[in-house]
């Protein structure tokens, strides 16, 4: 999964299963936020989904089949989808760059 | 009867009438969504929290989530408030950080109030919660001759629901820190 931070001042990033429930794992480990998140130097950050431990931003998926991702971002100034354009930026891709 | 006399015999009233009231009845079932549906976040979250008392919960781990898709990137404090039988005030101090939030949400899942911390200063947030018929009773401090104090209170028409703090979780350095300032967090009856 790839982004750049929105701009706004908190984020985060977690990891559900199909219905809902964070998956097990020894890393205890369901979500990064803004806070947590490893930064490329230019601001972007790629986050690893996968069951085996991954370099860099590793969100662990156990055995779940389907995964839900929830992308929450907080802004007192405004909705993310209310600024103007410019201001905006795109939520973060996801990739399927392996199927095991 | 061929199909020509089928068609000049038949009720037109009643073929037109009858999508037309599928349509009310699917509009009407979608705005009853919230107050039919089973198993409400409220009904799941009412049974564990005590009343007009702040509680801070547990970090949430597999298996001990109180609600489904609720992340645990933050460490929350809730209050399930009762305003029928009196007003209920709630206080709480945001910390400058980013990511703290206060919300009070109704039965039904609505937003009634929500403010969220501002870098630089702490936010001072005094709510009282009062019931919607007795909202004109002056239950404010001002019409009760106390002074402000910190900030002005405002008043919610909301009989019941549950108040929420959130506090991010920076990690396991600061987790004594983010739920020191959640346990100062107060929800409390009081009378008129």
């Amino acid at each position: 999964m790839d982004g750049r931070e929105p701009g706004t001042s908190w984020w985060s990033l977690s990891v559900f299963d199909d219905r809902g429930e964070l998956i097990s794992n020894a890393a205890q480990r369901y979500a990064f936020t803004s806070q947590s998140i490893a930064l490329r130097p230019d601001g972007s950050f790629a986050v690893a989904l996968a069951r085996d431990a991954r370099p860099g931003n590793w969100l662990p998926t156990g055995g779940a089949g389907r995964l839900a991702l929830v992308f929450t971002t907080l802004d007192p100034s405004a909705p993310l989808l209310a600024k103007p354009a410019e201001d905006q930026r795109p939520l973060p891709e996801i990739r399927r760059v392996q199927c095991r | 009867m061929n199909l020509p006399d089928r068609f000049k015999h038949a009720n037109w009233q009643l073929i037109l009438a009858a999508p037309i009231a599928a349509g009310i009845l699917h509009i009407c079932a979608t705005l009853a969504a919230p107050y039919l549906t089973a198993a409400s976040a409220y009904s799941r979250l009412a049974p564990a929290l005590p009343v007009n008392r702040m509680q801070v919960l547990n970090p949430f781990t597999p298996g001990a989530e109180p609600l489904p898709f609720l992340s645990p990137d933050a460490r929350y404090a809730m209050c399930r408030f009762d305003a029928s039988n009196g007003p209920v005030t709630v206080a709480a101090i945001l910390p400058p950080d980013p990511g703290w939030m206060l919300a009070v949400i109704s039965p039904q899942g609505d937003n009634v109030y929500a403010a969220a911390s501002t870098p630089g200063r702490p936010t001072l947030i005094s709510l009282v919660l009062v019931p919607s018929e007795e909202h004109f009773l002056g239950v404010t401090p001002e019409a009760r001759g106390i002074a402000r104090d910190t900030q002005p209170p405002v008043a919610i028409a909301a009989t019941q629901g549950v108040v929420v703090v959130r506090g991010p979780d920076k990690g396991l350095s600061y987790r004594s820190e983010v739920e020191a300032d959640l346990k100062r967090a107060r929800c409390s009856a009081r009378s008129f």
